[in-house]
């Protein structure tokens, strides 16, 4: 079983890639800015140093990373709108999965506390500082 | 909401009535739930939302879950939840699909993003995400979340699929389209009745009898739409040839190449400019091809198969209402 969810874990990882690369391609081509991938590094890197135990750190980290890319990338809405929002959507999907096998009530709830407060500030941009905050403190505070 | 009685006769709809009246009153709970929700310092953001979700909709998808619900003796998990769910996913897919399709009206009220801006259209869609993560706690351990979360990485990737291929012919025939239809429609739909028979406790091989069912008139009831490019019909809020002239090739123009393939008509389909003589000359040839009947034999037969999945099911209410659901989406007016 385990095997199994680690070939799909795989296999999704790929194609998340894959797309992102996609997307990339189109926004570079747009000259938007791209979205960084030392970022994308420290908020794993967050994430990871953030649980107590290791046993839900990659998920949290895939979870984290992909919450991240969904609302960045939806930052981006007015610029590229089509590849921007699909690609959003693609990455919240990815941050549902990570999510499950966590199954952690409290997570859920954070997150979707989280996401209805953000999305009331006005075409700002995502503020990264207060993401990682939130990231450490959620996991601290369920202890995860 | 879904008016069942104009396709049911005078005697069915006295059988169904009972089933009927009950789901209505729980779609009135459902709207309720739908509209609880305030967004300080967003008004326009709540305001869209509430436009969109009280212009109504079918309500397909929870009403399929409902029914599928139903047909469970042992119903151990609340329904309302899953409904909402559904609605909420599939609502915030419309507004976001609007905002890639540049579309100015949806169940005839002014899209979001034609009232706002994209970004503000893009966020309300996710407060509809934040509102549904509300309810997965419910059907934890259930399987019902994976499959959710999978639903919506297919979806993506059905109109992935479409905006990938705008404008192109080559690599897209019709079996490439209908597993587009599965992504961008029928898995929600199928997982709709999953779900729904899952929460009400019912057998595997019934949960997959109604999964196959949810498919089959899901992928029916894309094609159907697809149709409505052909037919001029206001009451649709659809323009004919909008599909055609946004480089989105659907089942019947995608057949009527495969029949007949004609580099005049290819090359204007895939024009990124076409007058309005242009798109007629389409039509025409589309339907010259006899993509419209090729169509209609498709969306019949895949209704028939999704019935026929049925019969595994114990006869009643629940399973007569499926039944005249299907052929209510056959009927839809073309």
């Amino acid at each position: 079983m385990e095997a199994v969810r680690n070939g799909q874990n795989a296999e999704r990882i790929r194609e998340a890639d894959e797309i992102f690369r996609e997307a990339e391609a189109v926004w570079c081509e747009e000259d938007l800015p791209v979205i960084d991938r030392d970022v994308r590094a420290r908020v794993r890197e967050t994430a990871c140093q953030a649980v107590q135990t290791q046993v839900f750190a990659k998920d949290y980290a895939d979870a984290c990373e992909a919450f991240y890319l969904f609302r960045k990338l939806h930052s981006f809405a007015d610029q590229m709108p089509a590849w921007a929002v699909l690609t959003g959507d693609y990455f919240f999907s990815r941050f549902s999965h990570a999510l499950i096998p966590i199954d952690n009530v409290e997570l859920i709830d954070r997150f979707s506390d989280y996401l209805k407060e953000v999305v009331k500030m006005i075409n700002t941009e995502p503020d990264l500082e207060g993401y990682l905050a939130f990231i450490r403190q959620t996991a601290l505070e369920i202890s995860l | 909401m879904m008016q069942w009685q104009a396709f049911c006769s005078e005697k069915q709809i006295r059988e169904l009535k009972p089933l009927f009246g009950e789901l209505q009153k729980v779609l009135e709970g459902l709207e309720t739930e739908l509209m609880d929700f305030q967004i300080p310092g967003r008004p326009e953001m709540e305001d869209g939302l509430k436009r969109l979700i009280g212009a109504g909709g079918k309500r397909l998808r929870p009403s399929l879950a409902w029914v599928c619900y139903r047909l469970g003796e042992e119903q151990k998990l609340p329904v309302l939840p899953l409904m909402c769910m559904l609605e909420l996913m599939h609502t915030a897919s419309l507004v976001h699909d609007d905002i890639v399709d540049n579309a100015a009206l949806r169940r005839n009220v002014p899209t979001i993003h034609s009232q706002t801006n994209r970004r503000t259209a893009a966020e309300s869609g996710d407060f509809l995400l934040g509102k549904a993560m509300e309810y997965l706690k419910i059907y934890r351990g259930t399987g019902i979340n994976e499959i959710l979360a999978d639903v919506s990485a297919q979806m993506c990737r059905g109109e992935f699929s479409q905006m990938r291929n705008l404008y192109q012919t080559a690599g897209q025939n019709v079996e490439t389209y209908l597993m587009q239809c599965r992504q961008k429609t029928a898995y929600l739909i199928a997982a709709s009745c999953y779900c729904g028979a899952a929460a009400g406790g019912l057998e595997q091989a019934q949960k997959e009898a109604l999964r196959a069912y949810g498919e089959g008139i899901g992928i029916a009831f894309q094609l159907k739409d697809d149709l409505l490019d052909f037919t001029a019909d206001a009451e649709f809020g659809k323009k004919r040839g909008q599909d055609l002239r946004n480089g989105i090739f659907t089942l019947p123009v995608l057949y009527a190449f495969s029949k007949n393939p004609d580099p005049r008509m290819i090359q204007l389909a895939e024009s990124r400019e076409k007058t309005e003589s242009d798109l007629e000359q389409l039509l025409t040839y589309v339907k010259d091809a006899n993509g419209i009947e090729y169509t209609l034999e498709r969306i019949n037969a895949v209704t028939s198969e999704a019935i026929s999945r049925l019969a595994v099911l114990p006869d009643g209410m629940p399973k007569q209402a499926l039944i005249r659901i299907a052929e209510a989406l056959d009927r839809r007016k073309v």
